[in-house]
């Protein structure tokens, strides 16, 4: 496992892969709580709301380790 | 043009070739490039803040601008003056500073919420954080923050002043005079359709378009006097009497409601019988209504108000069932509240138009102001704005390399605070024309600004790009977003007149707004949820809360005065009965489809209509236990009154908790039941008492009362049959 983190880059602007898996992971999150709206399964959760932010945190984690490591 | 007939002001060249909305759009754009001249040639600097006055005070009358403008000129040197002083106290001490500035905004952001003057304090608030953290770390720049900032508002209103005093004018004088006229003649049209066919008044609109028009016109008259004092003389001058008028037509329209559903009660009752007068009491009421809009029109009245007694005839009330006798007197108590009413209005119209000298008594109804200063829902506004605040605070402070994170804090509480007075906005809704105006701005930046080179290339892009915003967002409904569209082009276009261009400037903007936002959308979850849903059916458990207490007090002995604590929590109650209805119908007009389910928003609509009847049916019910009792009819009805009273606070707890448990059938037949008992008893009570003294007018009181017991069961169930068609499961659900 090598220490040195590595950056995206578009042109000539430099970002840390963090900023695009919290990104995705908003948006995954987005996903699944729209569709558990859709099928009426948000009404098994107390809290949605806090289950939204967990998601999130939870499809960051797994993006960062599976899909875009820093 | 001030007096020419209608028709001729219609036919003017202007009125038929350009609508009202490209005139808005043509005069805030003009009156915004005139700002921007005048800053550019005095050399101010910020000259965005000019444009940012006349975006955010410009109104469709030239009083209300100018009042809107005054409130923001006054706010800014308020929050300025707290600005200084909270630099001056802890120059050194981010934490101290940062305390003394929530409990400041905190106060502002409180004091927004129901309050005419609003802007004022949404100004004063969010004018401390963008002084103090404008200047940077040095305080003499605070002060020229403050110099500068005052200089550009007042030129913004001097700006749109100017253009709306010289294009197109609309005198607000005229716009409040019309929206009484329009007051009057939906009344007199309510008047008729409530007294039909005893006059044979030719009707133009339904009832409920009428009920409507009546509230939507009410709604704006405050806004149009405040406006009118300003730029008429005249108005100013008999403002007393145009504040007292504006009180007796809010008045008029509640007891309206009330005389509305007392009619229903009686509509099995031949009403000329046991009221003779009640015909010539209609067309009385129909001529006063006629005579004040012919005074609103500037013509002498060729009459005064005719007394009409409604006295009761004796036969005709012995014939009628003891409910049909109560919910009777009901009716004509309510009748006799309008000819208090209707008469009033006379004499202050007459008095504004200098034809009589009024002889209302001047004296201001007390209003209550506990019920307001305690609103949960105010208290709730101002939580969500301190987390927002702190959470922006927080993040600017220990997340490092946050950018702007001067404006992101401003901007959070900016909005943060705005929210307050329009607690039911989704935050998403704002998204767009926030976006549309950075991405607008930006093109304008990149693309078009490099090129010019004289103010009068400025000028033209400016125009235009003001001018299409205002077109975009034209409707009053969309009055916030064409604000935050034109705020955030002038921060993007950032003209000076040594113009520098950077990108990284606009691209600071664009990443901090979405930051906003979601700091927004988390204060809006926590610490109090302002979810459409939850709030709903927070303020519907409050209204029934409130009932049940209000109920428990028809209990009390009139010879036993209630304690201190009873008698503040009876008027916090009633301040809960009388505003939460109103509330509702906001809520309940935000509703998410997620959230109806299988009910509709017209049925959302009706059980609030319900809700609002079921308050005055209350309000009716208590005014009249306060009246003198005959203690003869208190005596033999004690059991079942107090058995009634005891089953309505029941229903009441209960539903507070759960109202999705109104049964319809049940309610009906537990209501049947206790009236056929009352019918019974108090037939029996009637043939024991001396006939003389049924016309007492205790026994009277008495009779009322039951009809005001009656009134209220009838509202519970009408409720119940509305709740009936809500889909409950839905509506509680936890959703994302």
């Amino acid at each position: 496992m090598h220490l040195i983190p590595h950056e995206l880059y578009v042109g000539e602007i430099f970002f840390p892969p963090m900023l695009l898996n919290a990104a995705l992971g908003l948006v995954a999150a987005t996903i699944t709580a729209r569709l558990s709206n859709r099928f009426r399964v948000s009404r098994y959760f107390y809290q949605p709301s806090l289950v939204l932010i967990a998601l999130t945190v939870i499809y960051t984690g797994l993006f960062s380790i599976f899909l875009i490591p820093g | 043009m001030r007096g020419a007939p209608p028709s001729l002001v219609a036919q003017m060249p202007d009125q038929r070739v350009l609508s009202d909305r490209v005139k808005t759009a043509i005069k805030t754009a003009l009156a915004t490039v005139l700002a921007y001249g005048v800053a550019l040639s005095m050399d101010w600097g910020h000259a965005y803040w000019a444009a940012f006055a006349v975006a955010f005070c410009t109104l469709s009358t030239v009083g209300e601008s100018l009042n809107k403008g005054l409130l923001r000129l006054s706010g800014t040197l308020l929050g300025s003056l707290a600005a200084v002083t909270l630099i001056a106290l802890f120059p050194q001490d981010r934490w101290l500073f940062m305390i003394g500035m929530s409990l400041f905004i905190g106060f502002c952001a409180y004091m927004m919420p129901g309050n005419s003057r609003w802007y004022f304090w949404l100004v004063a608030g969010l004018s401390v954080p963008l002084i103090a953290l404008s200047g940077g770390s040095d305080p003499v720049n605070d002060f020229q923050t403050i110099v500068t900032r005052t200089e550009e508002t007042a030129l913004g209103v001097v700006s749109y002043s100017l253009v709306w005093l010289l294009i197109w004018p609309t005198s607000s004088r005229e716009a409040l005079e019309d929206a009484v006229r329009q007051l009057v003649a939906a009344h007199r049209q309510l008047a008729a359709h409530y007294l039909t066919p005893t006059i044979g008044e030719t009707r133009d609109a339904g009832p409920d378009a009428l009920r409507r028009q009546t509230t939507q016109v009410l709604a704006r008259l405050g806004g149009l006097l405040g406006g009118a004092e300003i730029d008429s003389y005249e108005v100013s001058e008999a403002r007393r009497a145009w504040r007292s008028l504006i009180r007796q037509l809010s008045q008029l329209a509640s007891a309206s409601e009330r005389w509305r559903q007392s009619s229903v009660d009686v509509r099995e009752v031949d009403c000329q019988r046991p009221i003779p007068e009640l015909a010539e009491f209609a067309r009385e009421l129909d001529r006063r209504f006629a005579e004040i809009g012919r005074m609103l029109e500037g013509r002498p009245p060729e009459r005064g108000p005719i007394s009409v007694p409604l006295n009761l005839e004796d036969a005709g009330v012995a014939s009628l069932s003891p409910f049909n006798r109560a919910a009777l007197l009901l009716y004509r108590s309510h009748l006799q509240e309008i000819d208090k009413l209707t008469r009033d209005l006379f004499e202050t119209v007459a008095d504004i138009r200098n034809f009589t000298r009024a002889t209302v008594d001047p004296t201001n109804v007390a209003v209550p102001l506990l019920p307001s200063a305690l609103d949960p829902e105010r208290l709730a506004g101002v939580a969500r704005w301190f987390a927002a605040l702190w959470l922006a605070w927080l993040i600017a402070l220990y997340v490092p390399d946050i950018p702007d994170t001067a404006g992101f804090i401003i901007l959070t509480n900016s909005l943060s605070m705005a929210l307050c007075v329009m607690p039911q906005l989704a935050i998403a809704r704002v998204f767009l024309p926030l976006a549309f105006g950075i991405a607008f701005g930006a093109a304008i930046y990149v693309l078009v600004m490099p090129h010019l080179t004289s103010f009068a290339g400025l000028g033209a892009v400016l125009f235009a790009a003001v001018f299409l915003i205002c077109y975009l967002y034209h409707r009053p409904t969309q009055a916030a977003g064409k604000a935050a569209g034109l705020a955030l082009l002038g921060m993007v276009m950032g003209v000076a007149n040594e113009q520098n261009y950077n990108f990284l400037g606009v691209l600071n903007l664009a990443a901090v707004l979405p930051l906003v936002l979601a700091v927004l959308a988390v204060a809006t979850h926590f610490p109090v949820s302002f979810r459409a849903e939850h709030v709903f059916l927070r303020l519907l458990s409050r209204f029934f809360r409130a009932c049940a207490y209000l109920a428990s007090t028809l209990q009390w002995d009139p010879a036993n005065p209630p304690t201190r604590w009873q008698r503040l929590r009876r008027v916090l109650h009633l301040g809960d009965l009388a505003s939460v209805p109103g509330k509702l119908a906001i809520w309940g007009s935000a509703l998410p489809a997620a959230a109806l389910g299988q009910s509709t928003t017209i049925q959302i609509q009706a059980l609030v209509d319900s809700l609002q009847a079921l308050a005055y049916r209350m309000q009716d019910l208590i005014e009249t236990r306060a009246t003198p009792q005959s203690q003869g009819l208190a005596h033999e009805l004690l059991f079942q009154v107090r058995a009634w009273r005891a089953g309505l606070q029941d229903i009441f707890c209960n539903l507070s908790q759960h109202p999705e448990a109104a049964d319809f059938a049940d309610f009906r037949s537990r209501f049947d039941a206790m009236l056929e008992r009352l019918e019974e008893q108090i037939g029996k009570a009637v043939a024991g008492e001396d006939q003389a003294g049924i016309a007492t007018r205790e026994n009277e009181n008495s009779i009322r009362l039951l009809g005001a017991f009656r009134g209220v069961s009838e509202e519970l169930v009408n409720f119940a049959r509305q709740s009936g068609g809500i889909d409950w499961a839905r509506l509680r659900e936890a959703r994302f």
